[in-house]
């Protein structure tokens, strides 16, 4: 590994001060965070978390959610309604608050395409944030694509895993 | 734009090693048309390679790896390569013999020759004056000169190819956007990040790769400069900032913009930073790629209801339709003589690489196996390189543009996804 250690790592994103809302964040852990960005090599921990997101979404704010499509579909789930309008009207009560909403797809077709198919889904849970009051100041909109999945399977129990949006509070 | 650059990443090392050694030759059609050649050792090459570095291996493998050749193994024998009686009942059709002096200073002359067995004539012969450290590269010249002596085609053995290394430890994962040789060798490391990194682009003059960047979770296209290392950022807008694609004569970028809501088609000009967006509506539009003519591009968007490939006019932005065959077709490029497209097309649960005639719109697979993606076409449009999922690991693979030659391109670690090959 002589050629990692000539690297020097990119250090961008001035860290935000992320402070955890969720009693299961490993919070200010280095490497736990997506938002306090750490130059390291592999010794590091840093890497493809999903900042502490569990399979379930809490019914609290402020905190970080994991909202999942079907395959070839863009709308909200039903079930994930009243997870959004927790963290919607948190939004509401806190102006200053900032969420990222990264847009995720499963690893079949090209990598831009993806891209577009991740930022349709990340429009979709802006849009009902909006629709519950939340400011368009407050979101931020992104797409990863399929470049971060969260299962690396080449399966349909993987690929229902990635098709997904990232709720991840950037300030609160 | 000083801050930036204290971020830069370049590493100026030089490695000769492979990173993705082509391992796996499968012939699917192509043996019968192989050209039999018979690569001498050049006399006195001891002196300046061994083992697997010598000139005369690194032109066999090219000529291997191309499809076009069949090398002819004739032992240790020592054969002149002008007895054309002896090389024609051996049913060999082309010589290539050679001989290297030092001539001090650390340089060395080199003559190469190639003879024609059935015409009965040199075809070639030449002086070079190299040094060692120029060997693989000097190698790489003689791969192109018999390549285009015996096809007419121009030969790629000395363009190079980028692309995505993506390694796991764990949790942590590594983005490195890399170059190196067509046949793996001379890596250099364009940039590290621990934020995904996608769709390198050459510049048609092959000094700059554009490319997306997601440091601090924004997308972003940047443009490097690959001697320097230095790089600038090209847009950084709210939302998707991809796709890019140089335009045939370096001075404009299409890229794919979402500042209407939906991602679009945009060209900027490098010069005056004026941007014109060329596709509307409500649709998905990405992946833009030049007509060599400039003067239209093809897209993917989802306009019909399932991605397809579109092409519109710069002039009047009109948008026309070019695939009609299967319910997935995306990530098209040109051909380089602008007569067909290569392009990512789902049949059945499989995503293999295709090309369509545009003028008949016939489409014929060219891979059969699992999930393929990223195909690029080498600058002489006889090879496509694309990132394919073998076993679960991403790795390079090639395929000849009329289907017949598959080469598979193992890593010796992490994954190889998204390659794009050179200008020559």
């Amino acid at each position: 590994m002589k050629i990692s250690r000539l690297l020097i790592v990119a250090v961008f994103a001035s860290s935000l001060g992320f402070v955890s809302g969720c009693s299961y964040f490993k919070s200010g852990k280095k490497g736990t965070g997506e938002d306090g960005t750490q130059t390291s090599g592999f010794d590091g921990q840093d890497g493809f978390g999903e900042d502490g997101i569990s399979a379930a979404n809490r019914l609290k704010a402020a905190c970080n959610q994991a909202y999942y499509f079907d395959f070839d579909k863009f709308e909200v789930r039903e079930d994930d309604a009243e997870s959004i309008n927790v963290q919607a009207n948190y939004l509401v009560d806190h102006p200053s608050a900032k969420v990222r909403l990264e847009g995720h797809a499963d690893e079949r077709g090209s990598r831009e395409y993806n891209i577009a198919l991740g930022w349709k889904r990340a429009k979709a849970v802006a849009a009902a944030l909006k629709q519950q009051g939340a400011g368009n100041a407050q979101i931020v909109m992104m797409s990863y694509g399929k470049e971060k999945p969260v299962a690396l399977g080449h399966d349909e129990s993987a690929y229902s895993q990635n098709r997904r949006v990232n709720l991840i509070y950037e300030a609160k | 734009m000083l801050k930036l650059f204290q971020m830069l990443i370049i590493s100026l090392s030089f490695f000769v090693s492979n990173v993705f050694a082509a391992l796996e030759l499968e012939l699917t059609q192509g043996v019968d048309n192989a050209i039999p050649i018979v690569i001498l050792p050049f006399a006195g090459q001891e002196i300046i390679s061994a083992n697997d570095n010598k000139i005369t291996t690194i032109v066999g493998n090219d000529l291997k790896n191309s499809g076009r050749f069949r090398l002819v193994d004739v032992g240790s024998q020592q054969m002149d390569g002008a007895n054309f009686e002896a090389w024609r009942a051996r049913k060999v059709e082309a010589v290539v013999t050679g001989q290297i002096k030092s001539i001090g200073g650390e340089q060395y002359s080199v003559i190469f020759r190639l003879f024609d067995v059935y015409n009965k004539n040199k075809l070639f012969e030449k002086e070079y004056k190299i040094k060692a450290q120029q060997l693989r590269k000097f190698a790489h010249h003689v791969s192109d000169v018999i390549y285009q002596q015996l096809t007419g085609d121009r030969g790629i053995f000395s363009t190079k190819i980028a692309y995505v290394l993506v390694e796991r430890r764990g949790r942590a994962v590594r983005y490195r956007l890399q170059i190196a040789d067509s046949d793996g060798y001379n890596m250099h490391i364009l940039l590290s990040s621990r934020f995904p990194l996608m769709s390198p682009a050459w510049s048609p003059d092959g000094k700059k790769i554009a490319y997306v960047s997601f440091e601090g979770h924004r997308a972003a296209i940047y443009i490097q400069d690959i001697a320097t290392g230095q790089r600038e950022v090209l847009t950084k807008f709210p939302g998707i900032n991809g796709a890019p694609a140089w335009s045939p004569d370096g001075s404009k970028i299409a890229l794919v913009l979402t500042q209407t809501g939906y991602p679009k088609i945009y060209i900027l000009d490098l010069a005056t930073k004026k941007m014109e967006r060329l596709t509307s509506d409500w649709s998905l539009d990405t992946e833009p790629n030049w007509a060599p003519d400039g003067k239209s591009l093809i897209f993917t968007s989802d306009r019909g209801g399932s991605p397809q490939i579109y092409r519109v006019y710069v002039d009047n932005k009109k948008v026309e339709r070019i695939t009609f065959n299967g319910s997935y077709n995306a990530r098209a490029a040109f051909t380089p003589n602008g007569n067909a497209i290569v392009m990512l097309h789902q049949a059945g649960d499989m995503f293999s690489i295709a090309l369509e005639d545009l003028k008949s719109g016939r489409v014929s697979l060219l891979t059969h196996s699992g999930l393929n993606e990223s195909p690029s076409i080498a600058p002489n449009g006889k090879m496509v390189v694309y990132g394919t999922n073998t076993n679960g690991r991403g790795m390079l693979a090639e395929v000849s543009a009329d289907g017949r030659v598959k080469l598979l391109l193992p890593a010796g670690e992490g994954e190889v996804r998204e390659p794009a090959w050179s200008p020559f």
